[in-house]
């Protein structure tokens, strides 16, 4: 194999750039947009513009996965770590949505209401989970777990990653196409009827989706706090609420917040700063400049 | 192709019970009730969002459950009674998302005027003006069939909100669509307008229809004591055109 002489100046170079900042870049891009992404949607889908993978549940079942993962004992090896990890991640939160959405089916025939209750049932039981497995732990696992909770975007090698955004990058073009029928449902369910959409089925398929791209998400990088809920609440208060613009702005933006969230963890040398502190230390003072802004209109 | 309607013994667990009348294209019918008599529900087994649990609903011939949903998008246009949005949309973008073109129609503008405040969030509306965006948004998308003619309007409660003007520019608007030869039906609970612009009404009582006929036939007295269990007095114009009101109860 060549080097590539214009670009690096020794091998060393050549392998930090394909093995840790590639990686790095592509979980960045792939944990952004879809967890910004997959907000947009929820929040329109749900009606409540407060609507976020967090809030709903579909991440605490990764969250409860990891935890049973880390703290009992299956992660002997490294190896395991690196790929089971994210599979056991991806498996807890598309699990965690099936049972959310039959829960709410049962409670109120599919409806955001319900699915934001069912997500606070789940949330709330598998925090109590997470919280006896804390209990019974030791130091080590112990740490290892509240790490990864708050999110890390140095765990995927270049295998993963590379299938992380190969796969994201499928979902988000089948949701990006969704953007007027989201439109549809500012007025609720039966606008979106009248306007001859079959809500059911939509919901169930957004719904999935969103599932699919949040799992992915965290799977990669744990759990990344705030994302979701300030990207495209910022962009509604400056662009509008037309979803066939919001939707890949979302993407956009999602993505450019995180490889900023990269940079200012780069300040910090060669330590790894756990991703939510960042995004909820950058998103918060933003978030509350826009919510002072909106008040003043 | 023009609309007609056909409803045959609709039945709705607890609101609706073997409801049955015919109309044809080009009427205008005034859905007359007490409050909770039904007249939402039915005017939902019309629009096709309510599937009912006996009899059947059928237009031109063909049962509603046998149109698609795009199908039906087509040539109806159904305002719910109540509509709220969590987001604080625009007029403009409430209009836009539900119709490809984006200019107001002459006539919907005439009558709603919206254009004033286009620019303005819906949630800084007053009930009345945010009433006549709904009643536009729902009227947009179907424009060019109603121009033709070939459109079913289904509005629940219309006048709720609306000033004293509006109220009669609308009710013209409804009665041009419908002598346009679409089919309109309104809910509404206001006996004059009914007088002054309505070919039919339905008068319902406890999820049954009590009856069904030309205007002049259908408020009378009798009737209208019947459903609304208070004394009615009618009185007459020089034109003999009719005012309802009522003592003190």
């Amino acid at each position: 194999m060549h080097d590539l002489p214009l670009l690096f100046d020794s091998r060393v170079e050549q392998q930090i750039f394909i093995k840790l900042r590639v990686p790095l870049v592509l979980t960045s891009l792939i944990v952004g947009s879809a967890l910004a992404v997959s907000a947009a949607i929820l929040q329109v889908l749900l009606k409540n513009p407060l609507a976020d993978p967090g809030i709903i549940g579909i991440s605490s079942g990764a969250s409860l996965s990891a935890a049973i993962f880390l703290l009992t004992g299956f992660s002997v090896s490294g190896y395991s770590v690196a790929y089971g990890l994210p599979i056991v991640c991806f498996m807890g939160a598309l699990v965690s949505t099936y049972v959310i959405y039959k829960l709410s089916k049962q409670y109120s025939g599919l409806s955001g209401t319900g699915v934001i209750l069912a997500g606070i049932a789940i949330s709330t039981l598998s925090g109590a989970v997470i919280a006896w497995l804390y209990f019974f732990s030791d130091a080590q696992s112990l740490r290892n777990l509240t790490f990864w909770l708050m999110g890390s975007l140095h765990q995927a090698d270049l295998k993963l990653s590379v299938i992380g955004f190969v796969m994201c990058a499928v979902a988000l073009s089948i949701v990006l196409s969704n953007g007027e029928q989201l439109n549809w449902l500012y007025f609720g369910d039966n606008s979106a009827q009248l306007k001859g959409l079959n809500v059911t089925s939509f919901f169930k398929k957004q719904l999935l989706l969103c599932a699919f791209l949040v799992a992915i998400a965290v799977s990669l990088a744990g759990s990344v706090a705030f994302v979701g809920l300030l990207v495209p609440h910022l962009l509604r208060n400056f662009m509008g609420h037309d979803n066939r613009f919001i939707l890949p702005a979302s993407a956009l933006c999602g993505a450019i917040l995180m490889l900023l969230v990269v940079c200012v963890s780069e300040l910090f040398g060669g330590v790894s700063v756990p991703v939510s502190m960042l995004t909820a230390s950058i998103g918060g003072p933003v978030f509350l400049y826009s919510l002072l802004k909106y008040a003043q209109k | 192709m023009t609309i007609s309607l056909q409803l045959d013994n609709v039945t709705l667990s607890q609101r609706l019970t073997n409801v049955s009348v015919d109309v044809s294209a080009g009427n205008f019918v005034h859905l007359l009730g007490t409050n909770g008599a039904g007249k939402s529900s039915l005017l939902s087994v019309i629009s096709g969002l309510i599937e009912p649990v006996q009899g059947k609903v059928a237009i031109n011939g063909t049962a509603i459950k046998d149109f698609t949903l795009s199908q039906l998008s087509q040539f109806r246009a159904y305002l719910e009674q109540s509509v709220q949005t969590t987001f604080s949309l625009t007029v403009q973008e409430s209009l836009a998302f539900y119709q490809s073109f984006s200019i107001l129609p002459n006539q919907l503008e005439s009558a709603l005027e919206v254009s004033a405040f286009l620019s303005r969030p819906m949630n800084t509306l007053s009930g009345g003006e945010r009433q006549r965006v709904h009643i536009a948004r729902t009227l947009m998308p179907v424009w060019q069939v109603m121009e033709n003619g070939s459109g079913l309007v289904l509005f629940d409660e219309p006048f709720q909100g609306l000033d004293f003007k509006h109220q009669h520019l609308l009710c013209g608007l409804l009665k041009t669509l419908a002598h346009k030869g679409n089919l309109v039906i309104v809910s509404q609970h206001d006996l004059n307008l009914c007088e002054q612009y309505a070919d039919y009404v339905w008068l319902m009582k406890n999820g049954k229809l009590q009856a069904a006929d030309k205007t002049v036939a259908v408020l009378e007295e009798k009737k209208l004591r019947e459903v609304f269990d208070c004394r009615i007095n009618i009185t007459s114009d020089s034109c003999g055109l009719r005012y309802f009101s009522t003592s003190p109860i």
